[in-house]
């Protein structure tokens, strides 16, 4: 066994999981079966900066793993996420910053940074300002940072970012995907259903506190389903070079029998176990769509009623977002209040000269009243627009589309079935192989001639072709005309309504900066005589400029660019959550469940063909004949697997790009052993 | 209401310029929060409430409704991997989860905890016993660890009480020591950490007993392992500074690491003092600024 390294997917378990639980130092804990120890934790309530440091245990690897955004910390995490979007760097980035060198001094070489969301964007900041230790980050669906420009070594950064992250839609639907420094690699993980916006973006079904939880999906006609949404578990890993497959297969690995045999350990216990999961989900499908036979005719009418009622009240409500902006707005009301009562307690007739401020307390409330307003267009968007989306629909589902579904289905397990048999055949071949590769040692050891058995051959067995899903596609071409139609009906209102919002925010940027060029004449005044001061005062002024005010304005400053880019990117942002709102369409019928079934089915296809894809690279054009055709097989399989993938992503409501020939990428390497 | 509501982040301008958080308390969550703003308290006065996040009502009288189903998952999940009842000693009722703190009946004592995920809607618990990965199994190995060298540890206990009486330093108050119990083997003075996977044999041999385990087996057992090899585990000594609002001294905490350094403790392991700020954050327990360093006994030589 090689010495333990600390591979990617423990960086986003110890980012996503690990470091939002209650942990004390020196604890051990294990992560996908190694030991971690928490050498360090910060908690500092005044940047709000919450990080650990972890070794492996016996090795003298070492990461610092910060944390996202925490709701109840006094708004600080808000007000960052706010400032990046600026070229301003909050406190807490520099804490986060300050935080890596003092565990560097402690304990020397940190090799890796992590985090996920505002802790990825952490990580990211950190990696950035500390080039000359040469850490890396491994983050997970991370804040952008603020604009530093082009970073010179991307290689430094691996941002792992998850297909229906609501973060990630936001950030690439805006145009701000640049703001993420390094490499990007994209992970086939999540279900674009709003139920688990949180998953998608944590990469973990967690509850608040940060405890993992299972997901488990019950149809409304009371068949339940468990699915595993860890997103480490989806990091298509190589199972030669421990690489993350997708972006590169890296230096081909020497063929020993042990490495066949791992390999066809692996194919029996993982990927066939996979594929079991699969079949499943698929049978499962089969049967919801059976049932859901006779009642299509009924199907729109209720689903009408289920659209309104996810739109207004329940789990997620457009509306309710708004108080959290308010709460935002009263932190920076707060801010600025906190900076006027200093000044206030200037001595009316000392010779300092503050320039007039407009109340704070006279602009706020308009701000609200305009988010009040947009609360209402939501309303309108819910009664008015919503229903639109429904638009010759009923056509669609008339038109066969059940039983289109069904075919389809039935044809994808008879799919299954012909790739599952080729798999086993291939595990056997490739123990056939190892043994070979053995006996030959063994015989040339003794100085025989050795025998050769078994050349693995391939029998072509052709894979049924999707042919049945003309109206379900048709369907689909609807629903996506009618979004259309429908981000065209609210752009203009929306729109205006942002621009009025952001005027009014401009206005706080004003205050903002009054108060602060003020309470720095107040830090900076000399002394005068017979005045007599509050000792504290300018000490007062100082502090509260540093911590409270500039931050504040960075975050207004944030708030701006953000309203800005929204302006200026809206049918962009809405086209990006897409696939949320045509699933929120099916909500509670058992299409929601076969569409959530084929989604995840999808991204587990994309791991086990990036696997045998990876086989294919590490065996084929080997000087040994036989490994060479197990290379062979294994790209057979793995255009099998292509295939499969393409039909199952066929009958889900997103559009899937399968990926691209993955060999011709430049070598990557992500860090994790390799496993001999 | 009192329903945290996970909230589409779609249209908010929030989540667009990069944040994280989805979660939205309501209104009456937040006046209660404001009312309850503390969330720093003296040591002294710290009773493990607030421990591990926000006390949710709702949880609280469906887990109470539900007790017996939660005893039931408890030692379903308990008897059939470790072959023990439970008892339930207390649960932490959250958001939508509680955090279920318990002891087993078999002998020695292990204290641990799991979490179940509770239902707001239908209210009820959903049945599954949820641990992070490994914690159980630390919780039973470090608890026989102690078991095995009850005595030595006892006079390691001794020792770090002599400390408090000499030191301005307390421990964890009785209450909150029991409130905060969810891992590892934890006295008001101090903890062991180790993982199970360092040692499989104990963990195997726990698994396979019903009967009260002796002292001797389970000592054998540690003995044999490090004959070969040091297990990896750290025994932290938790205190707090004793005087309100003082902060983490750390030339208190170089007469600590002095004074137990001359302590006689053949005991292997990584020693660390953590020497914590009065103020202590409730959810944590942890001090709000704090020092450690690490124990090097002073006969550690001569074994």
């Amino acid at each position: 066994m090689a010495k333990q390294q600390i591979s990617h997917e423990d960086l986003i378990r110890l980012g996503g999981d690990t470091v939002y639980k209650e942990l004390e130092i020196h604890e051990r804990v294990e992560i996908n079966g190694k030991i971690f120890v928490i050498k360090d934790i910060i908690s500092n309530p005044k940047t709000g900066l919450q990080a650990i440091t972890v070794s492996l245990d016996g090795t003298d690897e070492y990461a610092v793993i910060y944390q996202g955004t925490q709701p109840g910390d006094g708004g600080n995490d808000y007000l960052t996420d706010a400032s990046l979007l600026t070229d301003k760097i909050h406190p807490q980035l520099d804490a986060a910053s300050q935080y890596y060198n003092d565990m560097y001094k402690k304990y020397g070489n940190i090799k890796y940074v992590g985090g996920n969301s505002l802790g990825g964007g952490l990580a990211n900041y950190v990696t950035y300002k500390n080039g000359w230790s040469n850490v890396h980050s491994v983050v997970l669906n991370p804040a952008i940072i603020p604009e530093i420009g082009d970073v010179d070594d991307p290689e430094r950064y691996t941002n792992y970012l998850t297909q229906y992250d609501p973060l990630t839609l936001a950030e690439k639907g805006i145009g701000l995907k640049d703001r993420i420094p390094g490499h990007i690699h994209d992970l086939v993980y999540g279900i674009p259903i709003f139920g688990r916006l949180v998953s998608n973006h944590v990469g973990y079904v967690k509850d608040d506190d940060g405890n993992l939880i299972g997901v488990e999906i019950e149809t409304p006609d009371g068949q339940k389903v468990w699915l595993n949404l860890q997103v480490d578990a989806f990091l298509p890993v190589s199972i030669f070079s421990g690489n993350i497959l997708g972006r590169g297969n890296g230096e081909k690995v020497e063929i020993t029998p042990d490495i066949l045999a791992l390999l066809s350990n692996q194919i029996t216990d993982k990927l066939l176990e996979w594929f079991r999961q699969i079949s499943r989900n698929n049978e499962t499908v089969s049967i919801l769509i059976g049932n859901e036979k006779n009642k299509f005719e009924i199907r729109v009418d209720e689903l009408k009623g289920e659209v309104e009622a996810i739109f207004s009240s329940g789990g997620m409500n457009f509306f309710e977002t708004w108080a959290n902006v308010k709460e935002s707005l009263g932190v920076i009301g707060d801010g600025l209040i906190g900076g006027m009562g200093i000044l206030s307690e200037i001595p009316k007739l000392a010779p300092i000269k503050i320039p007039f401020i407009t109340d704070v307390a006279t602009v706020l409330p308009s701000l609200i009243q305009l988010i009040d307003t947009l609360s209402d267009f939501f309303n309108e968007i819910k009664t008015k627009h919503v229903p639109a989306l429904f638009e010759d629909v009923d056509r669609g589902f008339s038109d066969g589309v059940v039983s289109n579904l069904s075919k389809h289905h039935r044809m994808l397990e008879g799919n299954i079935s012909t790739l599952d048999t080729k798999v086993r055949n291939y595990a056997s071949q490739i123990d056939g192989v190892r043994i070979t590769m053995v006996e030959m040692d063994r015989a040339l050891a003794a100085g025989i001639e050795p025998q050769i058995i078994g050349i693995p051959t391939f029998t072509n067995t052709v894979l049924k072709e999707e042919k049945y899903l003309e109206g379900w596609k048709a369907l689909n071409e609807t629903l996506d005309k009618n979004y259309k139609t429908f981000t065209k009906n609210i752009e203009g209102r929306f729109v205006s309504l942002l621009t009025q919002i952001k005027d009014k925010v401009e206005g706080l940027l004003d205050i903002a900066e009054t108060i602060e060029s003020s309470l720095n004449t107040v830090a900076n005044m000399i002394d005068i005589p017979w005045f007599e001061f509050d000792d504290n005062l300018r000490e007062n002024a100082r502090e509260f400029n540093s911590f409270t005010v500039r931050p504040i304005k960075s975050s207004i400053e944030g708030i701006i660019t953000g309203i800005a880019a929204m302006i200026a990117n809206f049918p962009n942002l809405l086209e990006n959550f897409k696939p949320y709102v045509k699933h929120a369409l099916f909500i509670n019928s058992n299409y929601e469940t076969v569409l959530i079934l084929n989604e995840y089915n999808y991204g587990i296809l994309e791991s086990i063909y990036l696997t045998f894809n990876d086989m294919q690279y590490h065996l084929q054009e080997n000087k040994a004949e036989a490994i060479s055709r197990l290379g062979n097989v294994a790209m057979h399989i793995s255009n099998d697997f292509g295939t499969v993938q393409y039909q199952m992503g066929q009958s889900t409501l997103t559009k899937h790009n399968r990926p691209k020939k993955v060999n011709k990428h430049p070598a990557f390497s992500g860090a994790r052993p390799i496993a001999t | 209401m009192g329903k945290k509501r996970i909230i589409l982040v779609l249209m908010s301008i929030l989540i667009v310029i990069g944040g994280c958080t989805m979660n939205k308390k309501d209104e009456a969550t937040k006046e209660e929060k404001k009312n309850d703003n503390a969330e720093i308290v003296s040591v002294q006065d710290y009773t493990g409430e607030g421990f591990h996040g926000e006390y949710n009502q709702t949880t609280d009288r469906i887990v109470k409704r539900n007790y017996e189903e939660l005893e039931l998952i408890a030692n379903e999940y308990m008897q059939e991997n470790f072959k023990t009842d439970v008892e339930i000693t207390s649960y932490i009722p959250l958001e939508n989860i509680a955090v279920v703190l318990f002891k087993t009946k078999k002998e020695p004592v292990i204290h641990s905890s799991f979490y179940v995920m509770v239902d707001h809607k239908d209210r009820s618990l959903i049945h599954q016993f949820n641990a992070h990965e490994g914690e159980v199994e630390q919780s039973i190995v470090s608890g026989l660890y102690h078991y095995a060298y009850e005595e030595e540890f006892n006079k390691f206990n001794e020792k770090i009480e002599e400390l408090k009486d000499k030191y301005p330093v307390v421990s964890l108050t009785e209450e909150a020591h029991e409130k905060t119990y969810i891992s590892m083997y934890r006295e008001k003075n101090y903890y062991i950490s180790m993982s199970s996977l360092s040692v499989p044999s104990v963990l195997d041999f726990y698994k396979e007993t019903n009967e009260v385990i002796s002292k001797e087996e389970v000592r054998t057992m540690f003995e044999l392992i490090e004959s070969s090899e040091e297990i990896s585990k750290g025994i932290v000594i938790r205190l707090y500074m004793k005087e309100a609002g003082t902060h983490s001294d750390k030339k208190l905490l170089n007469n600590l690491i002095d004074d137990m350094s001359k302590f006689s403790f053949l005991l292997k392991g990584s020693y660390t003092i953590n020497l914590m700020s009065n103020d202590v954050l409730k959810k944590s327990g942890h001090g709000v600024e704090n020092e450690d360093l690490s124990i090097i006994f002073e006969n550690k030589e001569e074994k």
